[in-house]
């Protein structure tokens, strides 16, 4: 379990981390979403050891953890590239760690934990190929079963697939939370994407400017945000006379909020319509029967006799 | 095509040294025949039989050697420094670091002499070395700041994350990554020195005998068999630096792979 209390961080007099206490419990992963700037990153790289946080406390189990140097945590962060070492082939890369890192093995023990989790990776056929000859995707497995041979108590990871392309992020996400989960494995997801965050994360925490404006299950924070700035993020749904309506329960009609549509999204046989409201450019997504043209303007208000659930 | 560039990179680089070799063992070749008529070892002979040569060879690669590990120790900082540091007034370094080779070097060794007479370091390889660091420097400075700029920090603080500790790191990761530029700084570095004659000949005061100062005199010499063997000596010596080199840090390399 890890067990961050009141972790700030500053640079140049500017606080990029408001004090933030988190909980990640065993076996669980935690993804950290927000818009770039909002201190996440900060935060993972305080975790890893390679920025020092200026006050509060880390644990990790029982052990402290923000007294150690980064080597020596029982934590390994992935990068947002796969960063695979280009002179090594993919099974060098991958027993790295078994070599010159934290969990030293022998030789014939190397090997066979290697060759397993290359197998479990699915990149066995390519353990003598170099990086270069890799996709992006398979580039990306191997810089995760680097990771894990280590048998890190908790891993880190920052915005792993951001630099794949949309199709094949989709595809690898999915697998990697089902590879985290196979594994036990605790971590730590970053991500500006919302929805990733929501799949990749047992639980999500969603943080703006430094500060953690939400914490729980993915489902939670989309059906009760905490506020109007985790509603306005998650972009799902607004608030009118001070209660949240998710998009789902907002009809157009002759009536309501005054709002303007942005453009049509075509999802799930569905279409639906990103809108804003004149008043405050809250944002939600409705459906509605009858085809809108973006730039209409259009009157919203709460179905009648729906609830948020 | 690909025969036709091989052909002519055989006739520009492999002809002129097998073409040294063969004259180095001629005994006669005179205009009108095509190849050489008589062989001889006399004129290889004639320069082992030369008292000062072996003590030069020696001379000239011991200040090679030397020379090349501070330009490595000296430039390797520099480099690292102007590839992955932010700081303000980096252009007007840089161009400092380069300057050594756009001011005449003859310039600023007539000065030094001076300088190096009053430290008493002049007439001695002390002083020959550090006159050899003014032409090599600049330039390793420039090369490895091309191997920095492809060396990606992220990759060292990966090895961090997985817990290998800074030794480590610089020898599994940085090292293998920056090998061409660390092995061209080097054969360069070790080529210049070799080819020093003026500065060496100042500084040295003729009492730090290297090759090319044995070299000059001998040019003088009306044999031309004795000066090919010359030459191919000279030509010998940055291509067994290069092999010891290679044999080195392939065999490191080995040691180290996961």
């Amino acid at each position: 379990m890890l067990t961050l209390e009141h972790i700030e961080k500053s640079f140049h007099q500017e606080t990029v981390l408001h004090p933030v206490t988190l909980t990640v419990t065993a076996g669980n992963i935690l993804s950290i979403v927000g818009p770039s700037g909002c201190g996440k990153t900060t935060l993972l790289r305080c975790v890893a050891g390679f920025l020092k946080p200026d006050g509060g406390e880390m644990y990790l189990g029982d052990s402290r953890l923000d007294t150690k140097k980064a080597a020596e945590r029982p934590v390994v962060l992935m990068f947002q590239d796969a960063l695979l070492f280009p002179h090594l082939t993919v099974s060098e890369n991958a027993a790295y760690g078994l070599r010159h890192g934290r969990r030293r093995l022998s030789r014939p023990e190397r090997k066979q934990e290697t060759e397993a989790m290359l197998s479990r990776v699915g990149l066995w056929e390519k353990r003598n190929h170099y990086p270069r000859e890799l996709s992006g995707g398979q580039q990306q497995r191997v810089s995760l079963a680097r990771a894990l041979l280590l048998q890190p108590d908790l891993l880190l990871l920052d915005e792993p697939f951001s630099s794949l392309d949309a199709h094949l992020r989709q595809e690898l996400r999915l697998w990697v939370r089902d590879f985290l989960k196979e594994e036990g494995v605790t971590a730590l997801f970053v991500t500006h994407d919302r929805e990733e965050a929501a799949i990749m994360g047992d639980r999500m925490l969603v943080m703006q400017r430094g500060h953690v404006l939400q914490e729980g299950t993915p489902e939670d924070v989309h059906k009760r945000p905490a506020g109007p700035d985790v509603a306005a993020f998650i972009g799902e749904g607004i608030y009118l006379d001070g209660t949240y309506y998710p998009g789902s329960s907002l009809e157009a009609a002759s009536e309501g909020a005054a709002a303007v549509v942005e453009h049509a999204v075509y999802a799930y046989g569905w279409t639906f319509y990103r809108i804003h409201l004149e008043a405050d450019g809250q944002q939600t997504v409705i459906r509605s029967e009858e085809s809108l043209t973006p730039g209409q303007k259009l009157a919203v208000r709460p179905k009648e006799g729906v609830s948020d659930d | 095509m690909r025969k036709l560039l091989l052909l002519l990179l055989l006739a520009i680089f492999v002809f002129p040294v097998l073409f040294l070799f063969l004259k180095s063992i001629t005994f006669s070749w005179r205009y009108p025949d095509v190849l050489p008529t008589a062989f001889s070892m006399r004129a290889w002979e004639a320069l082992a039989s030369e008292p000062q040569l072996l003590p030069a060879v020696g001379m000239t690669l011991f200040i090679g050697a030397v020379v090349v590990v501070l330009n490595l120790l000296l430039g390797i900082p520099a480099a690292l420094a102007l590839s992955w540091v932010d700081f303000r007034g980096k252009v007007a370094v840089e161009t400092i670091f380069f300057l050594p080779i756009l001011v005449p070097v003859l310039a600023i060794a007539m000065g030094l002499h001076i300088t190096m007479i009053r430290l008493g370091i002049a007439d001695h390889p002390a002083g020959v070395i550090l006159i050899h660091l003014l032409p090599t420097l600049p330039y390793t400075i420039r090369v490895l700041r091309g191997g920095f700029d492809r060396l990606d920090p992220a990759w060292m603080q990966l090895g961090e994350t997985l817990g290998a500790g800074v030794f480590r790191r610089i020898a599994t990761i940085a090292v293998p990554i920056m090998a061409p530029s660390l092995r061209s700084a080097a054969v360069l570095t070790f080529v210049i020195s070799l080819s020093q004659y003026v500065l060496t000949a100042i500084i040295g005061g003729g009492r730090v005998t290297t090759l090319p100062l044995l070299y000059y005199p001998f040019f003088n010499s009306a044999d031309q068999a004795v000066i090919a063997a010359f030459s191919v000596l000279f030509a010998v010596l940055p291509l067994l630096f290069l092999f010891v080199w290679e044999t080195v840090s392939s065999a490191a390399g080995r040691l180290l792979r996961p």
